[in-house]
């Protein structure tokens, strides 16, 4: 373990998280990589909405999705979320890319799940499994895990069950951290699905163009964005959190120079819902390991 | 994957015939049973266990892998317990604790590890963070350290609530009523804490609840309660102490008014390498309350 190596396990710690890192830089040969745990299997949490993604597009190629075709998605049937049609009152139709553009641009839970189901499971199972990255399983979209939070917290309800999540005094054993348990990748396969999807060997090349665009319109400043924050410098990526995971996975594009791939996983001591050093600690991360990789640019 | 611990699993659970049973004889929640009996029956790639919605039962490979299970166990245990015979050092329980413990709690844990034990007890005192990496490392044998702080692989117990009271300094004017004090008419002092990387979760997390509550005292570092006592008697900083003894000229007692401030504390311990029972008897010799 050299020097950079220490200097991020130090930021992880400073900031009271365990985490995972995985960096290494695209469209070149021989490329270096940084790698902290990189193949220790992580909690993905929303972060399942990035192959969620994938396999919604290879659908579009395959012709089995109109990504036109217009779906109405009524109140009733929506998963809890912080964001997105989670928190429209009324019906809402809209194209089902749309619906894939919602789920990955606000980590739209109630999104992620309507195209779920319309993808499959199984055919999401298939498009990891083409891709060869075989420690990447989804097992259930968003709905099912926090049915997993109530039942392990003994609550009534999902926000009873993140309310006993975020407490001081308990800290219960839930499945949804468990990564043996719920859907679980590792750092380096996200970093692989994104090289794919940077290199149009994901889906179709326009379909990579349109998942490349989808997470380029991802609006979560807070975590990878935040080691970042200069001009002439794109970040695209999707975050996922539960409790106290808190990941993200994505491409930092300096204007010139190769893209280099990041998927940073955090699982923090404090039960918090909100925890600010970890978010920026995840930022922080990527910063050292991008730094690094960028060193041998060009 | 720690074969023996899941052995332990697969035994207590084929005995109880129920998951929930099992959890409560092994002083563990439910999850990490059912996690660990899945990851055995992965591991040995045969089912041992049919589970239905009134309990579970063994099946014809679980009835037949089942004495070796125990065969396995007790051979472990006769394993120890002829190791143990070879020197004191092997037989001693070494135990570690934060300094925020009183005196007499950590004596209270020390008696009560003993009795356990049935042979000597080496206490060590040390932070969370150092303690967390003895364990760890396996030089101490269980620890109780200051909730929240990163475990990494250990395992651990309910979190306990200590009760606590705040000291401050005889001449500020929040002790005058003898009421409880607001925390935010200690504005102006320090606050005593250990020092952040004694323990960096907890350490955040006292600070942040003090901001909540309207209080943005500085730190000053205190690595146990002496030195904290020291600080309040020179009326640098207030503390927060969950020993009910702790007294010097020039420093006053008072409860603090709304939510409480309690030392939570966690029993940590390394895969199989105490017994349940000895976390148990740990848990109760802190005398704190456990929630939910």
């Amino acid at each position: 373990m050299n020097e950079r190596d220490h200097e991020i396990l130090r930021i992880f710690a400073d900031a009271g998280v365990r985490g995972w890192l995985h960096a290494v830089a695209l469209g070149g040969s021989g490329s270096r990589e940084v790698g902290l745990g990189p193949d220790e299997p992580v909690v993905m949490a929303s972060v399942y909405k990035l192959p969620l993604l994938v396999a919604f597009c290879r659908a579009v190629d395959a012709g089995t999705i109109d990504p036109r075709e217009r779906v109405t998605i009524v109140p009733t049937e929506r998963t809890v979320g912080p964001t997105g049609l989670s928190i429209l009152r009324d019906d809402v139709t809209m194209s089902w890319r749309d619906v894939a553009l919602s789920m990955v641009a606000v980590s739209d839970n109630a999104a992620a799940d309507v195209l779920l189901e319309r993808v499959g499971l199984d055919q999401l199972y298939q498009a990891m499994a083409d891709l060869d990255l075989t420690r990447t399983r989804v097992r259930s979209g968003t709905a099912e895990v926090h049915r997993t939070l109530v039942a392990d917290t003994a609550s009534a309800d999902t926000a009873a069950a993140f309310e006993a999540l975020a407490s001081h005094d308990v800290a219960p054993e839930v499945r949804a951290y468990d990564p043996v348990y719920g859907s679980a990748t590792t750092a380096r396969e996200m970093t692989t699905l994104l090289d794919a999807i940077w290199s149009d060997r994901a889906a179709s090349a326009e379909q990579c163009r349109f998942a490349r665009e989808v997470l380029g319109a991802q609006i979560w400043p807070h975590r990878l964005r935040s080691g970042f924050p200069y001009a002439g410098v794109r970040v695209a990526g999707k975050t996922g959190t539960l409790g106290a995971i808190r990941n993200e996975v994505g491409v930092v594009q300096f204007d010139g120079e190769r893209p280099v791939a990041v998927a940073v996983f955090t699982h923090a001591a404090r039960a918090d819902a909100m925890l600010p050093r970890a978010d920026a600690a995840i930022g922080q991360a990527a910063r050292v390991a991008v730094t690094d990789l960028r060193s041998g640019r060009l | 994957m720690d074969l023996l611990r899941h052995l332990e699993f697969f035994v207590t659970i084929a005995e109880e015939e129920h998951f929930g049973r099992a959890a409560g004889r092994l002083g563990m929640a439910q999850p990490p049973i059912s996690q660990g009996l899945q990851r055995l029956e992965r591991s040995l790639g045969v089912v041992l266990l049919e589970r239905s919605s009134r309990g579970v039962r063994l099946n014809a490979a679980g009835r037949d892998l089942l004495p070796r299970a125990r065969a396995l166990l007790q051979g472990a245990e006769d394993l120890r317990r002829v190791a143990g015979t070879y020197g004191e050092a092997a037989t001693s329980l070494r135990v570690g604790t934060v300094p925020q413990l009183s005196p007499r709690v950590m004596a209270a844990v020390a008696t009560a590890c003993q009795d356990r034990a049935g042979g000597p007890v080496e206490m060590t005192i040390a932070s969370t963070s150092e303690l967390v990496d003895a364990v760890t490392a396996g030089q101490l044998d269980l620890a109780v350290v200051v909730h929240p702080a990163l475990l990494g692989a250990l395992r651990s117990g309910p979190v306990v609530r200590l009760d606590t009271a705040l000291l401050i300094p005889a001449d500020h004017p929040a002790t005058r009523s003898g009421e409880p004090v607001v925390l935010r008419s200690l504005r102006g002092l320090g606050v005593a804490a250990p020092p952040r990387p004694h323990g960096t979760a907890a350490h955040d997390l006292f600070l942040d609840t003090l901001e909540q509550r309207g209080l943005a005292a500085p730190a000053i570092p205190a690595v146990d309660d002496r030195a904290a006592l020291v600080l309040v008697a020179m009326g640098r900083a207030f503390a927060v102490t969950a020993d009910p003894d702790l007294a010097a000229p020039g420093v006053v007692r008072r409860p603090v008014a709304g939510d409480p401030l309690p030392l939570r504390l966690r029993v940590v311990w390394r895969g199989a390498d105490t017994a349940p029972a000895t976390h148990d008897a740990v848990l109760a010799a802190l005398g704190g309350g456990v929630a939910g």
